[in-house]
């Protein structure tokens, strides 16, 4: 038995994605811009397209949807579009402390144009703390951006607070959100949330890879980031790729159609999942929040006494995949910083291991994964030199 | 009867092509910087289609980047190179014909303090080496050369522009986007070089860029450090994998194919050379374009009138379209008389047009260039 | 990322010489969990020969291999001829290693020849 439990970093594409990609490489080809009437049907099942993602966010117009190659350039449009166009404003950039690393490396690089970042620091469920969030925002501060499902320990984020607290300073700050993990997944109200940027990547809800989507509150100030032919859009230059778009549509429509669905079952499955192991396997840490605060796709785990890299290659071997946050398993070498900044030490993130469901993922699944669990558990232990006396 | 003729906008994705995506899209669909085996089989595909990109161009595989398109490619070449060497200005020479993609950058970069130098082309669509080299000031620090222009077709002096950008050690740069899948492309003439994917049948979404081992460039993205720290966002393998194998099959089938399509456009234009008052703008064209104009005909009238007949062609530039009837700066910057720049179509053939086509296409074209005419 | 050989992974399922023994001659650890590495040597040692050694492993699947591959390599070996193999001899045997985890064979070499010192430290004074 194959069981893929990595959805996180990326999900499979659907049969009926793959029609419409399809359809939209082979059939309806042509560019919106053409001066035929193919064209002007891909034109307007563009125009569509954004409407449909607009609805779903509870955005005002179409307008505010800028399709991109995914959540990585939305981010950066996003961040470095507003830092720069709002740089006489103020200079200084508020984030979590659990912000995806495309988000930190793009406040990294804005550090060395001239903007100061603050890092606010999660709680040990990794919730972010509120006050010292409050407590971080300066009369320069013009953007604040936090995660809205942390993609690690499965944290989901309180923006409305967040918005409220934001909507409540005397200066506009623009907030935006990665919306990765929430976005299909769990409601998600640009209105209700008072967010103005939205990052939302297409192969997380079993759309193509290579598309996703910026929201962007009409009025924001933003500036582009790539310049070019203008499209539909002067802030996002280039060819729509339509095809993905389309793809990326269908694949929204159905994620959709069984989100709320998906939420209860897979919250079932979840506590079940967590129930199992902790039941059944000794020495184990639950990473992250328990119950409403945590996302209902992600559980995270650090098994003591062994190592995160081996004990999913383990588990691939056993036709189980999943992700780790050891250190031997990132290029850099450096522990998961998510563990690090919800109070855990280096052994806890060498030891962890992230199970991410899809909205297909079935009991017997986790059932299979959990004997495999037990199974490279126990063998990699008896090979380590720690022992439980420690 | 369809008739698509509008192959420089956008192209069908080659059939087998899109088989292997399908594939990849519901197979392989692992995540290539993940450890596990899914993770681990798409990253080796990935890994295959960047050596086979590069053989085709004559380069090293670490020399090619996988982008999300010809304008990100561009983008990234200029502004990343210009980042990494010369942040705090300098000279850079381009040309009048561009693509947007270019030009919009040139523009930018103006506002951002550096100066620029746009070459005129000859009437006949071309930038000259003379005066690219006259251009050459002490403090040229890159030029950008497109390699074929997306509206006229004509193909530009890129060797021996390059002989003399080596001579003055300028980094050249070339959108080449018009060029890769249609004429052989040896890119160790130039130090960076743009494509995309779309134009040479495969999907949209995805382009490549070329950068010369010995020239520093930066990201203009930031993220997980994909590409090597060049291109980050996750790697979108169906994409490059499709290109790596749309520039194979053309590679396989270039003869005959090549061969196809100069008929139809010689077809094409003796057809025309019947048709009184008219002009093909360029010259050394590449054999997929004609760029033609018939005096008292809008050229966005008779494409409406081909459409109304199934046919599809381009007029001005596909990319200026949006905002109303732009004239085409290139075929202004060309400084063609008038009627020729409001009279002009694009007609791009591609390998998959068929002879019925052409001659139907033939047909109808004289015909509504002359009931047009007529109306005027 | 992380492509591994045939042999590496062989050399993780099933590691050789595993386990402790009882009354070693020698016995070293090296690495820690902090850093997501660590190894314990232990070495039964008759006539200035490595008759015996087994190893335990907190690590990722290089540092289980390299392990492993070590203990093949020095078993039976004089002392001398144990402290000439180096890390790369074991990355070699292994048919190579992503190079991100060369430190994972320094560190069965580094324990190897640390439980090897104690050894000898432990013979001076006899």
């Amino acid at each position: 038995m194959k069981v893929f439990l990595d959805n996180c970093r990326t999900t499979r594409v659907l049969p009926e994605v793959v029609g419409e990609v399809e359809k939209y490489m082979l059939e309806k080809f042509a560019r919106p811009d053409g001066l035929y009437e193919s064209a002007q049907e891909i034109y307007d099942e563009l125009t569509e397209a954004r409407k449909f993602f607009a609805k779903t966010i509870n955005a005002n117009s179409d307008e505010e949807i800028i399709f991109t190659s995914g959540a990585t350039e939305a981010n950066n449009l996003a961040l470095i579009g507003v830092a720069r166009a709002n740089k006489k404003r103020g200079n200084h950039i508020v984030v979590s402390a659990l912000e995806h690393g495309s988000v930190m490396s793009i406040v990294d690089a804005l550090k060395k144009e001239g903007f100061e970042v603050t890092v606010v620091p999660v709680d040990h469920e990794g919730m972010l703390r509120l006050e010292e969030f409050e407590k971080a925002l300066r009369p320069t501060t013009i953007l604040v951006s936090v995660i809205a499902v942390g993609h690690f320990v499965g944290s989901i984020m309180p923006l409305k607070q967040i918005g409220e607290i934001l909507s409540r300073q005397d200066h506009k700050i623009y907030f935006h959100t990665d919306a990765a993990e929430m976005y299909a997944k769990m409601p998600l109200d640009v209105q209700d949330l008072k967010l103005d940027l939205v990052s939302v990547s297409g192969h997380k809800f079993h759309g193509p890879k290579g598309v996703g989507f910026l929201y962007v509150r009409k009025g924001t100030k933003i500036e582009p980031i790539m310049y070019g032919a203008e499209s539909f859009d002067k802030r996002r230059p280039g060819g729509e790729n339509v095809p993905a778009i389309m793809g990326m549509k269908k694949a929204a429509e159905l994620a959709f159609e069984q989100m709320e669905e998906s939420y209860r079952r897979l919250r079932e499955l979840q506590d079940y999942f967590i129930g199992r192991i902790e039941s059944e396997i000794e020495h184990v840490v639950l990473n992250g929040p328990r119950g409403e605060k945590r996302t209902p796709y992600n559980v995270n785990f650090s098994f003591s006494f062994i190592e995160g890299e081996a004990i999913s290659l383990g588990l691939s071997l056993e036709g189980v995949e999943v992700a780790t946050g050891s250190a031997c398993a990132s290029e850099s070498l450096e522990p998961n910083y998510a563990i690090l900044a919800i109070g855990g030490d280096h052994e806890r993130a060498h030891g962890s291991i992230r199970f991410t469901f899809s909205r297909f993922t079935t009991k017997e699944e986790l059932d299979y994964t959990v004997e495999k669990l037990k199974k490279v558990v126990q063998w990699l232990r008896n090979i380590s030199p720690l022992k439980a006396e420690r | 009867m369809r008739v698509y003729l509008d192959h420089a906008a956008t192209t069908r994705v080659f059939d087998e092509v899109a088989q292997e995506m399908v594939k990849l899209f519901t197979q392989f669909y692992g995540n290539a910087s993940s450890l596990h085996s899914h993770g681990q089989e798409a990253k080796k595909l990935y890994e295959e289609a960047r050596t086979k990109i590069a053989k085709h161009l004559n380069v090293e595989p670490e020399e090619i980047y996988f982008t999300s398109g010809g304008t990100e490619s561009d983008n990234i070449a200029i502004r990343g190179f210009l980042k990494a060497n010369f942040p705090n200005g300098g000279h850079i020479i381009t040309t009048q014909i561009e693509h947007p993609a270019v030009l919009e950058v040139a523009k930018q970069l103006e506002r951002e303090g550096y100066s620029v130098t746009y070459l005129k082309p000859t009437s006949d669509g071309y930038v000259t080496p003379d005066d690219f080299r006259r251009a050459i000031r002490k403090d040229t620090v890159l030029a950008s050369i497109m390699w074929v222009n997306n509206e006229t077709g004509v193909i530009q002096p890129i060797e021996e522009i390059s002989k003399i950008a080596r001579e003055h050690g300028i980094v050249l740069h070339s959108d080449a986007v018009q060029a890769v899948g249609k004429i052989k492309i040896d890119a160790r003439l130039v130090d960076m070089l743009s494509a995309s994917g779309h134009k040479f049948y495969a999907p949209k979404g995805c382009g490549f860029l070329y950068v010369s081992k010995r020239v520093k460039v930066e990201p203009i993205m930031y993220g997980g450090g994909h590409e090597r720290g060049l291109r980050s966002g996750t790697e979108n393998v169906p994409g490059a994998y499709a290109m790596a194998l749309a520039l194979e099959i053309i590679e396989k089938n270039y003869e005959v194919w090549s061969g196809k399509v100069k008929r139809f456009k010689e077809k094409i234009l003796s057809a025309i050379e019947n048709i009184p008052a008219h002009h093909v703008n360029g010259s050394n064209t590449i054999f997929s374009h004609i760029n033609v104009s018939f005096k008292n005909v809008l050229g966005e009238t008779l494409a409406t009138a081909l459409d109304m007949n199934g046919i599809s062609v381009s007029t001005a530039s596909a990319c200026s379209s949006h905002h109303g009837t732009a004239r085409s700066h290139v075929l202004e910057a060309m400084q063609l008389e008038d009627w020729m720049i409001d009279g002009a179509i694009r007609i791009s053939l591609g390998y998959d047009n068929s002879e019925n086509e052409i001659e139907y296409f033939v047909e109808v074209l004289s015909k509504e260039v002359d009931r047009l005419r007529k109306m005027s | 990322m992380l492509k591994y050989t045939e042999l590496v992974l062989d050399h993780f399922k099933n590691p050789r010489n595993l386990g402790r023994i009882e009354n070693p001659d020698a016995e070293a650890t090296e690495g820690s969990i902090a850093c997501g590495d660590m190894m314990t040597v232990y070495l039964k040692i008759e006539d200035n020969r490595i008759v015996d050694i087994k190893f335990e492993s907190y690590g990722c699947a290089a540092n289980i291999a390299t392990a492993s591959m070590m203990t093949e390599v020095v078993k039976g070996l004089t002392l001398e001829e144990a402290k000439k193999i180096t890390w790369k001899d074991i990355v070699e045997r292994l048919g190579g290693l992503p190079p991100v985890k060369y430190h994972c064979s320094n560190l069965a070499i580094d324990t190897l020849r640390k439980a090897i010192s104690a050894y000898e430290e432990s013979l001076v004074g006899k």
